[in-house]
């Protein structure tokens, strides 16, 4: 497992301030993927921005959080845009309950 | 020599932030007067210093080089990041004492604690909210120490009361008459990113906040374990900044406390006063 690596990837797609990340990860998402030591599986979940995946390996939830903003192209300006965000959110990460993220 | 003349601690929930323009919403102009009056009491305290305990929100710090306790020491203090400017969260600017800065991190060695430092940071919501409404002035030199409360591992409760034992003791130990005030922010239960309400776990606040402020030391290192927070929330070692308050305190009972609830808003809020005047 390299929960690290994941962590890294997903703030700098997630909590950049500088837009490029952002967009190259929206753009190409595989070959994002190639500047990381992923497992197969953590590749998969991270290029298909598979959020419930992302949660079961135990990533930092603070940082999936602001990941998953951006794989999900949400729009969290308004309130109800946030609303239908983190109930998408919930659902995809509820199955899971708590895992451990300690790296 | 230097007198910690005051320790206040409150919260930064980023939930609050619209308090300054509470309006009808009477929950947040509840939280927004005691704001103030804290505000008042640290005027009262007349500090020519503040040191201030905080976190970071992966901000600065992250899992590459991830210290327990560091203290920011470079001459100017800056905050918050840009996507929290985003959604309202405040800025802060202030000078940094540097020379209590080394210090702290010289006797720091000398006391078995040795603290990270950085010369290259910002401040994010752990400083800037509580700064912006407790100082706004940003007219007094600050010592930021920043804690490890997101990525495990953690130090321990009883870690983080000596930290706070031993910064009581290097302070008092400044010659000069210089008057230090500490202001930290914390969390109560608090769960980001995973399934749960954001502010889970409402006995769990109620009980933290009383072995804080009556000083039941024992009792927190022995009950506030990493376990028992991950319950209460997968961010809930937040509170352990509260810890390392009442270690400055040297365990005594806060002069005042509170869990504010807020029923409405499904949320706690913490204040914690030790006067040393």
């Amino acid at each position: 497992m390299s929960r690290y690596q994941l962590n890294k990837a997903m703030r700098q797609v997630g909590m950049s301030d500088d837009a490029a990340p952002r967009q190259r990860y929206l753009d190409d998402p595989a070959g994002f993927a190639n500047d990381f030591e992923f497992t197969d599986e953590e590749r998969d979940a991270f290029v298909g921005g598979e959020i419930g995946r992302l949660y079961a390996l135990g990533v930092q939830p603070f940082v999936l959080l602001f990941f998953a903003q951006v794989a999900h192209r949400a729009n969290v300006q308004g309130a109800d845009g946030l609303v239908e965000f983190m109930k998408r959110y919930r659902q995809d990460v509820a199955p899971y309950g708590n895992p451990d993220f300690e790296t | 020599m230097a007198k910690l003349v005051s320790i206040i601690g409150v919260t930064h929930n980023p939930m609050l932030a619209g308090m300054a323009n509470a309006g009808s919403n009477p929950e947040l102009a509840r939280v927004r007067d005691r704001f103030g009056e804290f505000r008042e009491s640290l005027r009262a305290a007349r500090p020519d210093v503040l040191l201030c305990v905080g976190n970071d929100h992966f901000n600065h710090l992250f899992m590459d080089n991830m210290p327990a306790f560091l203290v920011g020491k470079s001459p100017m203090a800056k905050g918050t990041s840009a996507w929290e400017r985003r959604i309202g969260l405040p800025d802060y600017t202030a000078k940094v004492d540097v020379e209590l800065a080394k210090k702290i991190i010289r006797d720091g060695f000398e006391r078995r604690t040795d603290f990270a430092f950085s010369d290259e940071f910002i401040m994010d919501h752990a400083f800037t909210f509580p700064l912006a409404n407790l100082r706004p002035e940003c007219d007094l030199p600050i010592i930021p120490i920043f804690c490890n409360v997101m990525a495990p591992p953690i130090p321990s409760t009883r870690r983080f009361f000596q930290v706070g034992e031993t910064l009581r003791q290097i302070i008092e130990d400044v010659p000069g008459d210089v008057r230090v005030a500490a202001l930290c922010s914390g969390h109560l239960s608090v769960e980001i990113g995973g399934p749960r309400p954001a502010n889970p776990d409402r006995e769990f606040d109620h009980w933290a906040c009383d072995l804080i402020g009556t000083g039941k030391v024992q009792e927190a290192i022995d009950g506030l374990t990493f376990e028992r927070f991950s319950r209460a929330g997968n961010y809930t070692a937040g509170f352990l900044t509260f810890v390392m308050l009442m270690g400055m305190a040297g365990g005594a009972p806060a002069a005042f406390w509170e869990c504010m609830e807020l029923e409405k808003m499904q949320t706690r809020v913490p204040f914690f006063h030790w006067d040393l005047g």
